[in-house]
């Protein structure tokens, strides 16, 4: 049986300006296990981003908790079992203690999350003596040892170098350096391929496989590239509209996708295109979440969509012990086969 | 097929950059092509290879410092020119919309600046039908930019670019910060465009991508075109080793050819060879060999 290592239940987080409410996560159960690489891909504004940032307490202030908890189960090394930590509940000191130290988050733009004068070595000497409390001459030692893991050359040039001297890969890896400076067991990882070329996103992928091999590391990785995802993914997970709609092994995603909005997605990959065709596509965009319908939000752009789609949320039906997903096309009276309901990852209804 | 009627001829183009007391540093060398009426060229390659710089300087936004750029068959070398020669283009950013601007302002404005439209009725049609040839709805026209979504946004630059009547449309990775279904709309309206006779230069880094929407695909690699060849041809018998390169390197979606592709060694980098000429090796099909 997998370890838990981090667990979303039932979380709900609304945006709260002046006038309006925006709900960006409408009741996400989701847990990513020891050692696993869980995707999640969606298109912008889906709230792939805002349940990542969400586990370290991130995201704008007007974010505001609504319901759910996240529970953390840090790994021990004694073999006991730690507590869960409701992480959406920690005083901020705590939470402070945890960024960085056993969860870590890496970003998109890596200038921005490196700062652009000091030498990235020295960045991640400083770290290294914050988070483990490590010496000059072993901080700089245990540096070199970390650009040299991540396949970094002439690692002991490249730490005396500002980041705006470094490529766009060099400094994302600079970024993952600094995220693995404590002991960490998570790590988020939010659309880190996206800026890259083809290259660097292949040497900074086969890092993340190598990672979870070697430390046991979970890795939530948000990307709107399925490519990437199936690459490194053990399981995949797609949001549309501020809620999952299909969960399932790596395999079972890209091939046997069950949700309507799974299947366009699949189908609007560059890779699965004819030449000379329109591309496929479906028409619209994803909602704004201020006041969301009851129901599918996909149905309103899928030709295919069921009366009761429009009326009442899809439960989660399990297609195999890793494979679910909610979408009335899987009820009995439609499909024909009675597909048991995964009552775990039904928040709402659950309580 | 399509009838030899190039709109657009480059000839041994260079541009280099370069920094006082610095040896200038060239950023694209000898780049020779044409594009047809109709015809969608597709430049591929990696970061740092030179497409944005080619982008640029077909729009006239920057100097070539050898060859030139023939439109119809008149060589234009300033940016003045080539606006005027009727060659649009779209960035992949989304900062190019001033968002103090309402939607009609921002497609209204190009028409103004070229007097475009004589009366007022006229502009309005005009923007109208802008609208209706980006699948833009006309509710969006008095609200400001800044509201926008960001496929709406993109749409609106297009809209904006198709407003002066080019005959060439460049697009600069236009789709790149955008999602998967919202690019394939976009780019189903850029093929009914070409329908219409619009040329299109589009530059990207998905040789994917490339290989369904591009008649023929360039691919640069270190400020040079390394093959140019119809897509067909390009992705079943490429005779560049970069672009060999290149499609092996391509993620297939399929989580055990992908992930056994990324856990595979680096293949190396193909070095170029200075003295490589661009040579046509069957019609049609031009490699630097």
């Amino acid at each position: 049986m997998a370890t838990p290592r981090l667990r979303f239940c039932n979380l709900c987080l609304d945006f709260v300006h002046e006038h309006y409410t925006i709900a960006a996560l409408r009741g996400i159960n989701l847990t990513l296990h020891a050692g696993e690489i869980l995707a999640l891909v969606g298109e912008s504004g889906c709230g792939k981003s805002v349940l990542l940032k969400s586990v370290l307490g991130l995201n704008a202030s007007r974010a505001k908790l609504k319901a759910g908890a996240i529970y953390f189960y840090p790994a021990t090394f004694d073999g006991k079992l730690s507590p869960a930590l409701d992480l959406t509940h920690l005083p901020e000191g705590k939470l402070r203690k945890l960024r960085g130290q056993l969860i870590a988050a890496m970003f998109q733009d890596s200038e921005q999350a490196l700062h652009p004068t000091i030498t990235v070595g020295q960045q991640i000497v400083r770290q290294l003596k914050r988070l483990q409390g490590l010496s000059e001459l072993q901080a700089q030692k245990r540096m070199l040892e970390l650009l040299t893991t991540l396949h970094l050359p002439q690692a002991t040039a490249l730490a005396k170098r500002v980041p705006a001297q470094l490529s766009g890969g060099q400094r994302q890896r600079c970024a993952l350096a600094l995220a693995l400076a404590g002991q960490v067991q998570v790590l988020l990882a939010d659309e880190i391929t996206s800026a890259l070329d083809l290259t660097a996103r292949r040497t900074l992928l086969r890092l993340l496989l190598q990672l979870k091999q070697a430390q046991d590391l979970s890795v939530l990785f948000v990307t709107h590239d399925l490519a990437a995802a199936a690459a490194v993914a053990d399981r995949i997970g797609v949001m549309y509209a501020g809620r999952l709609v299909e969960i399932g092994s790596a395999t079972e995603i890209c091939f046997d996708p069950r949700h309507p909005y799974t299947k366009a997605l699949l189908a609007a990959q560059p890779a699965s295109f004819e030449p000379g065709k329109p591309l496929p596509t479906v028409p619209g965009q994803a909602p704004r979440l201020l006041n969301p319908p009851p129901g599918d939000l996909f149905a309103r752009r899928d030709a295919q969509a069921l009366g009761v789609d429009y009326v009442r949320t899809p439960p989660f039906f399990a297609l195999s012990a890793t494979h679910a997903a909610a979408t009335w096309q899987l009820h009995p009276k439609v499909c024909g086969i009675n597909y048991p309901l995964c009552p775990e990852m039904m928040g709402e209804n659950l309580d | 097929m399509i009838k030899p009627d190039p709109v657009l001829q480059v000839e041994h183009l260079s541009v280099a950059f370069s920094r006082k007391g610095q040896q200038a540093d060239m950023v694209l060398q000898d780049i020779s092509f044409s594009l047809q009426r109709g015809e969608c060229l597709v430049v591929v390659g990696e970061s740092g290879s030179g497409k944005t710089t080619l982008c640029r300087t077909l729009a006239g936004l920057l100097r070539p410092c050898g060859g030139q750029i023939l439109v119809h068959g008149k060589a234009v070398c300033s940016s003045h020119q080539t606006s005027v020669s009727g060659i649009s283009l779209i960035f992949q950013g989304q900062q190019a919309l001033d968002n103090q601007l309402s939607l009609f302002e921002v497609l209204a404005e190009p028409l103004w600046a070229r007097h475009l439209c004589a009366t007022s009725a006229a502009l309005q049609a005009q923007v109208r039908h802008l609208c209706k040839l980006t699948a833009l709805d006309e509710a969006l026209l008095p609200l400001p930019v800044a509201v926008l979504s960001g496929g709406q946004r993109q749409r609106a630059a297009l809209a904006r670019a198709l407003a002066i009547k080019p005959h060439i449309l460049l697009g600069d990775e236009f789709t790149a910060a955008l999602d998967v279904l919202l690019q394939a709309q976009l780019i189903n309206t850029l093929m009914q465009l070409k329908q219409e006779g619009l040329s299109l230069i589009l530059v990207t880094h998905d040789l994917q991508l490339a290989s369904c929407i591009g008649d023929r695909i360039a691919v640069m690699y270190a400020g040079r075109l390394v093959e140019l060849a119809r897509a067909q041809e390009l992705y079943t018998s490429p005779k560049h080793p970069y672009t060999y390169y290149l499609l092996k390197a391509q993620l297939p979606l399929d989580p055990k050819r992908a992930r056994a592709l990324v856990l595979a060694p680096d293949d190396d980098l193909p070095r170029l060879d200075g003295d490589a000429t661009w040579q046509q090796v069957s019609p049609e099909h031009w490699v630097l060999i």
